[in-house]
Formats: C-alpha cells, sequence, structure tokens
C-alpha cells in the first residue's frame, strides 16, 4: 500500500492541492503604510502628560514616576508657582531608553502621566527623540480627544 | 533567409520580453499561494514592479570581488543568457522556427546541460566559499539529473522515431498525444525538469537559507539579474519542449487552418508548465543533497532504464 502511494506520490499531489486551493482564498495582508490595525484599547505608545477639561496639566512634579522607572526615562524641572504649588518648567521622556512598561502610569498618584496609542514616532536623529513638556501635553490634547470619542462609541 | 531571422528575431525577443512579466506573475502566484497579495504597490496589482526591479538592478553598484577570477567573473552570466538562447533558438513555437535542426531534441538538451556550467563556473570564480560550494553542488545536480532525463528523452525518440520537434509533432498528429504513450517519461520529465532549470524543490546551487544565495552570491546589478534571465529563459524553453513532446505542441482544433492558432496553443500549452513550476517552488522544501543525488540514482534512473522497454515496446506496436 505505502509503495503504491509513493509510487503515485499522493503525498505530494496532497501538498499541491494545498497550495492550489490558497491561491484562491481571500489574502490576508493588511497593506501597512496605507492601511492600519487600529491598536488595542490598553495598548502602551508613547506618553502624554494627561490635561484638564481646562487645558491644564495634573502633573504635580512629585518625582514618583522618575523614581519608578527601570530605565530612567524620565525628567522634570519644576519651580513654585504663584500660589506656593509645584510649578513643571520642563518634563522630559527619552524615548530612544523607554520601553513602555507603564510603570510610570502605575505609580502616578494624580493619573497625571498616560500612554496614548501612538506607536509611529520614528525620527531621522536621536535628540528629536527626546519628548518636552510642550509635545507631552500636545499629546495630551490628542488622548483627551481620543477618550472622548471612546466614550461615545 | 529572411524568414529565418525574422523568426530568429522573434524567439530572441519572446524570450527577452517574457521574462520580466515572467518574475512578476511567479511572486504573485507564490504569494497568493501563501494568502499574500504579492507585490502590489508599483503600478495597479503591482504590475510595474519588474519595471522597478530592472531599474534598480541597471543603477546598482557593480562589485567584482577581491581576488575573484575576473574573466569568468564577468563571462559566467552571460554564459547563462547566451545557453539558454542557444537552446530557445532550436524549438520551434507553432510555425516560427528559427534554426531547423534535425537533431534539435538533443541540442536543446546539450544546451541545457551546459547553462548549469554558467552556475558552475559563477561559483567557481567568486572567491567565496558559499559560491564555491553551490557551484560544487551544480556540477553533482549535473550528474545526478543527466542520466535519467537522457533516458528519458530516449524512450520518446525511440517512440517518435526522430529527433525533429516537426517530426515528434506530425508523429502526435497522427497517433495521438505522447503523454498517452509515455505517462512514466512525462512525470520523470516534470520532476527532472526542475533539477534542470534549478527550480525547488532542486534549486540546490540557489539553496538561500544555507548557502547565502549560492552561485550568486557575489554578484549585484545587471550581472546578477542575467542570472535570472537565464534561468527563466530556461524555465520557458523546458515548458515549450514538454509540451512539444507530451501535448502535441502546436496542434489543437483548427491549427491547421490557421497556423497562428497553433502558436497560441503551443504558448497555452507552455505556460501551463510554467505555472507548474510555480506551484511546486510554493509547495515543496528543498531536497538535502544527497536525498537530491538517491532520488536520482536510486529511483529516477532505473525507472527511466525500464521506461525504455516500454518505449520499444511501444514502438513496435504502433508499427
Amino acid at each position: 500500500m505505502s509503495v503504491v502511494k509513493k509510487v503515485l506520490m499522493v503525498d505530494l499531489l496532497k501538498g499541491m492541492k494545498v497550495t492550489l486551493k490558497t491561491m484562491f482564498k481571500p489574502t490576508v495582508t493588511v497593506h501597512y503604510p496605507f492601511e492600519k490595525v487600529p491598536p488595542r484599547e490598553r495598548f502602551r505608545g508613547i506618553h502624554a502628560l494627561k490635561l484638564n477639561p481646562d487645558g491644564s496639566y495634573r502633573c504635580e512634579a512629585c518625582y514618583l514616576c522618575a523614581e519608578m522607572c527601570p530605565s530612567n526615562v524620565i525628567d522634570m524641572e519644576m519651580t513654585e508657582g504663584k500660589d506656593g504649588k509645584k510649578e513643571l518648567v520642563d518634563f522630559t521622556v527619552d524615548l530612544t531608553r523607554c520601553l513602555f512598561c507603564g510603570l510610570c502610569v502605575e505609580a502616578c498618584p494624580r493619573d497625571a502621566i498616560v500612554m496614548t496609542d501612538v506607536y509611529e514616532f520614528s525620527q531621522y536623529s536621536a535628540d528629536k527623540l527626546i519628548l518636552h513638556k510642550e509635545d507631552l501635553m500636545e499629546l495630551g490634547r490628542y488622548y483627551l480627544e481620543r477618550e472622548k470619542k471612546r466614550g461615545r462609541e | 533567409m529572411m524568414e529565418h531571422l525574422l523568426s530568429m528575431l522573434f524567439i530572441v525577443v519572446l524570450m527577452l520580453v517574457a521574462v520580466p512579466p515572467i518574475t512578476y506573475l511567479e511572486r504573485k502566484v507564490l504569494g497568493h499561494m501563501q494568502q499574500r497579495p504579492g507585490p502590489m504597490v508599483v503600478g495597479p496589482h503591482g504590475v510595474l514592479q519588474p519595471l522597478a526591479d530592472a531599474i534598480k538592478l541597471i543603477f546598482k553598484e557593480d562589485v567584482i570581488p577581491k581576488g575573484a577570477d575576473r574573466l569568468l567573473f564577468v563571462l559566467a552570466p552571460s554564459f547563462s543568457v547566451f545557453a539558454a538562447l542557444l537552446a530557445a533558438s532550436v524549438v520551434p513555437i507553432g510555425f516560427i522556427n528559427a534554426v531547423p535542426m534535425k537533431s534539435a531534441l538533443l541540442f536543446v538538451m546539450a544546451m541545457s546541460a551546459l547553462s548549469i556550467y554558467a552556475l558552475f563556473l559563477a561559483g567557481y570564480s567568486s572567491n567565496d566559499k558559499y559560491s564555491f560550494l553551490a557551484g560544487m553542488r551544480a556540477a553533482a545536480q549535473v550528474l545526478g539529473f543527466e542520466l535519467p532525463l537522457g533516458f528519458a528523452v530516449m524512450a520518446l525518440v525511440i517512440l517518435y522515431g526522430s529527433f525533429d520537434f516537426n517530426e515528434i509533432v506530425k508523429w502526435q498528429q497522427q497517433h495521438g498525444w505522447g503523454l498517452l504513450y509515455q505517462p512514466v517519461a512525462f512525470v520523470l520529465f516534470l520532476i527532472l525538469m526542475a533539477a534542470e532549470v534549478g527550480r525547488p524543490p532542486f534549486d540546490l546551487p540557489e539553496g538561500e537559507s544555507e548557502l547565502v544565495g549560492g552561485f550568486h552570491t557575489e554578484y549585484s546589478g545587471m550581472r546578477f539579474a542575467a542570472f535570472f534571465f537565464g534561468e527563466y529563459i530556461n524555465i520557458i524553453v523546458i515548458s515549450l519542449v514538454v509540451s512539444l513532446l507530451f501535448l502535441g505542441g502546436w496542434s489543437g482544433p483548427f491549427a491547421d487552418k490557421y497556423p497562428v492558432l497553433g502558436v497560441f496553443y503551443h504558448l497555452l500549452k507552455a505556460a501551463f508548465f510554467v505555472f507548474l513550476t510555480f506551484w511546486l517552488r510554493a509547495t515543496f522544501p528543498r531536497y538535502r543533497f544527497d536525498q537530491m543525488l538517491s532520488i536520482m540514482w536510486k529511483i529516477l534512473l532505473p525507472v527511466s532504464i525500464l521506461n525504455l522497454f516500454l518505449a520499444a515496446a511501444e514502438a513496435l506496436l504502433v508499427k
């Protein structure tokens, strides 16, 4: 029996049947730069400073996120504001070192730092990968909008 | 004389023009067999991809490695193309017969065996251990497939009583397709066809995974492309020959009245075999070296020799 099978090349023909069938199946490719798979809801992309509805940031410069960070990504500068509260001068996130673990988000007591779903942030020079306060607030505005959209859905 | 020149021109132009679309079709077929669309970006459904490839290859830097045998290194790619074109020149397509030759079948076999030398020379002259190994594999592959292929061809020659393709087709028009008389030789031919043109599952000289591209590791630009021209022209020629030997070439309904229809039939039959090479490539992994040789020597060679007796008996019966 197995000799007959071998002579008639049954197994090889079976394989060829599979490839021929597959040829007429629809393709599963996503044409990436033109089409994108939407990221999952809890996807951890690059950081953002979460904003209040009035557009002010929530960060109180407690340094807990910077302490928690395993790769020393976050650094900030602050001064004393008019009302005696700490005020951010700058808040930097160094994406060249970040491993997107989300520990800074976990650590934050004021829910001030969050992660967006942005994953396309490649740049031509490494210094552009260091995000400053303005960039992070811009991302925060994007984050708010996305949250609103999600809430409506 | 004029007619010969015109048909020669036709064959050469056909072979050279047909290669880029065939590479495109191969990538498309291969892609769809793996549930992906293949080239899609350049032009609608990627039809201009061969053009983009050609532009890329033309403008690529042409590197000759240090310590390479420069003469052989430069000659090997053109050798591949010319051996393939020489084989193509004697194959009649319908009424278009560039070089009518009494021993055309023998000549085709000789030329396509020579085209393996191109791979061997390329591997030998590159001064690269991987290319060298690939060249050795190419040489050993010739030893493997030439004998069973020769015997398979001889069985057909016994049956048809001629090496001339025109005679062979005439015989088949009288007695029916060769496939009906020689199914064993047909299967042998399909297997050995892949070995002859160095295609999967017998693409040992090319082994990307173990030989870093094999014989063309050190080639770049148009010299690299020339190997592919040679390979694809060989595929077309072998497909044309198989359809001549087994499927009656240009014979078909109304082909006697309208010779152009015969050309069409012949190209259609050949297209199926070209598709078959894509299909095999998408389906089978590469055989290991010893597996290839043991298939050739232990199975295909005895089968092809036994097939000679069958052919002889058939030839007696038909007479």
